[in-house]
């Protein structure tokens, strides 16, 4: 189990910082939703913390100085925005491409990696897709086919760039779900970044707010759930209800901004 | 769900049976003639070690030995070489029309070796011969040239094509300007380019041979590494993988292999795009099996095609790329209409 801790981590493209001097603690095996306006570096986070962008400041793995979760050889599943679907490819060896630092590599997979790849098939019901090709799944299925691939590389963190933007409503609770419940069982640290506050809600534990690059918020999520810190973070009026069960709900009003245009 | 990335055995075997008929017909059709089961049984006679016992007159055997038999070897090498380049790219830079001469390394090779050809340089390195070095030079700088025009214009599948067909036109224009302008050696050139197999024995088959085998080796060392860039760099990194690493070093030995295949046997064209794509609808989408099966079909393809080429306008000989493309061209069709969204 790892905590993850940076102290003013910054990225900068060219003369323009995209994250600057966040310094924030996540604890191990939550679920964190990264949440900001577009632009606000939520991708670029997710990379730093990968370790496929280069950052200035410091980042810590249970207290131990890190270039990223990479270079400490932790295993990481990362699923960016757009994903790519690789033509030709059959789900079973999508899923096997997880198995790539656990199998040999000149002598191939062996049976523990089959059974990996099966068990993690039958967890997400895909096995009977398995000589399926990727191109004809649909969107809820592709996403449970990346979630296989990270359980047969047996991740300890998954990092998740939007996962859910081109979902129905319906896919997108069934999918947050899905990741809270194989989160439980598999003891992973999720990072998602997301627009989806409403179906977090129930389900993400920590919340990581981005503003321009800067740390807006940095805790439980629920310390976000109110209208004044969400209209700052949007820039616009919010509308915000609770349920019978008292899940909260927001919406940027319809009134919103309406004056300036 | 068994034998993920695994090359099926009957494929195997008929690759293999391919390249072995290809190779008979090689050595039996010509301008003389050899009964089929006479030179089976001289080959196997041959490896057996007993040389006297053959049926075939002393004339037969230094054609089968001296000019057949490099030849078919020479052919299946450039085959195969042109095949599992143009495997190599299309996994690198993940678009299926990327071949070794799209990208601009045939154009690179072509001026290099004019230049050298032109200036009268005598270069050697090691086992290189100033020709092959100026074609190797020529091949991987186009390449280098086709990747950072397009990597700065946003690395997308049209930047890619465009920039290889800019740096090739270019190239090119280079090239004929010289060979203009040098009417001494316009012959010399102009055989080099056309792309017919000419050997004297089994001199290019030396050559050549230890530069196919450590570019395959590269190449194949490297299949897994193109099968996760089938996903996104990031996506590959996270697995485990080294995108590039694997494109520096599969983007050099499938240059050094396109140049060292073109400076034996000229420009010949579509062997290298179609091959793969063969193996892709036919097999399997994976590198680990493309790349192995793409040299021996590559090889059988190429030699048999030579075979063609020698055959139908005896005794003159047509440009093998001409037979490639005649009947590569409507077999690639046909098999691209049975794919049904697998390429």
């Amino acid at each position: 189990m790892m905590d993850i801790k940076a102290k003013d981590l910054s990225v900068r493209f060219d003369d323009k910082f995209v994250l600057n001097k966040l310094s924030f603690t996540i604890p191990s095996g939550a679920f964190v939703a990264i949440i900001g306006p577009n632009g606000s570096g939520k991708s670029t986070l997710l990379k730093s913390l990968a370790g496929f962008v280069n950052f200035d400041g410091d980042l810590f793995f249970n207290s131990q100085r890190s270039r990223g979760i990479l270079e400490d050889n932790v295993a990481l599943a990362y699923v960016p925005q757009n994903l790519a679907i690789p033509v030709g490819m059959t789900v079973g060896e999508y899923v096997m491409l997880g198995r790539t630092s656990h199998s040999n590599w000149f002598f191939g997979e062996k049976k523990q990696d089959y059974i990996a790849v099966e068990k993690a098939l039958r967890r997400l019901n895909l096995f009977s897709m398995s000589n399926q090709l990727v191109t004809t799944l649909s969107g809820g299925e592709m996403q449970r086919a990346t979630l296989a691939r990270a359980l047969a590389q047996e991740a300890q963190f998954l990092l998740l760039d939007e996962p859910t933007a081109a979902m129905d409503f319906a896919r997108v609770i069934e999918s947050v779900k899905l990741l809270d419940k194989l989160k439980s069982q598999y003891k992973f640290t999720v990072l998602m970044a997301t627009h989806d506050i409403n179906s977090l809600s129930r389900y993400a534990d920590f919340a990581l707010v981005l503003k321009e690059g800067c740390k807006l918020y940095s805790g439980e999520f629920s310390g976000i759930l109110n209208e004044d810190f969400l209209g700052k973070l949007y820039d616009t009026k919010i509308d915000f209800f609770k349920n019978e069960a008292g899940i909260p709900m927001i919406f940027a009003s319809p009134d919103s901004r309406l004056e300036e245009t | 769900m068994d034998n993920i990335f695994k090359i099926p055995k009957l494929a195997l075997f008929f690759s293999l049976l391919l390249l072995v008929f290809s190779g008979v017909f090689s050595i039996c059709l010509g301008a003389a003639n050899i009964p089929v089961f006479t030179t089976f049984e001289f080959i196997f006679q041959m490896i057996l070690g007993d040389w006297e016992s053959s049926n075939l007159t002393d004339i037969q055997k230094t054609i089968i030995l001296e000019w057949r038999l490099p030849r078919f070897f020479l052919g299946a090498l450039v085959g195969a070489s042109l095949s599992v380049a143009g495997s190599g790219f299309q996994g690198v830079f993940r678009n299926p029309l990327a071949d070794p001469f799209l990208l601009g390394s045939a154009a690179g090779a072509g001026l290099g070796a004019t230049l050298v050809i032109v200036s009268d340089l005598e270069v050697s390195f090691f086992v290189f011969g100033s020709v092959q070095l100026g074609a190797f030079l020529g091949a991987l700088v186009a390449v280098l040239a086709a990747a950072i025009v397009s990597s700065s214009a946003g690395r997308t599948t049209a930047s890619l094509l465009l920039s290889g067909v800019a740096v090739a036109a270019f190239l090119t224009a280079c090239q004929t300007y010289v060979m203009q302008r040098n009417f001494v050696s316009i012959q010399e050139i102009y055989g080099w380019l056309i792309g017919r197999l000419l050997t004297s024995g089994w001199t290019e088959v030396g050559i050549m041979f230890p530069y196919f085998l450590v570019c395959f080796a590269v190449i194949y060392f490297y299949a897994r590494e193109l099968d996760l860039l089938r996903l996104s760099e990031d996506e590959s990194k996270a697995l485990g993988g080294h995108p590039l690493q694997t494109k520096i070093f599969v983007i050099s030995c499938a240059s050094l292999m396109t140049a060292v295949a073109v400076s034996v046997s000229g420009l010949i064209a579509f062997v290298g795009l179609v091959v793969p794509h063969v193996i892709r609808l036919a097999v399997g989408s994976s590198y680990r099996i493309i790349i192995p099966l793409s040299a021996i079909v590559g090889g059988a393809f190429l030699s048999s095609a030579d075979t063609f080429a020698r055959v139908i306008v005896a005794p003159a000989e047509l440009p093998i790329g001409v037979i490639t493309a005649f009947i590569g061209a409507p077999f690639f069709a046909i098999i691209l209409r049975l794919s049904k969204g697998t390429i």
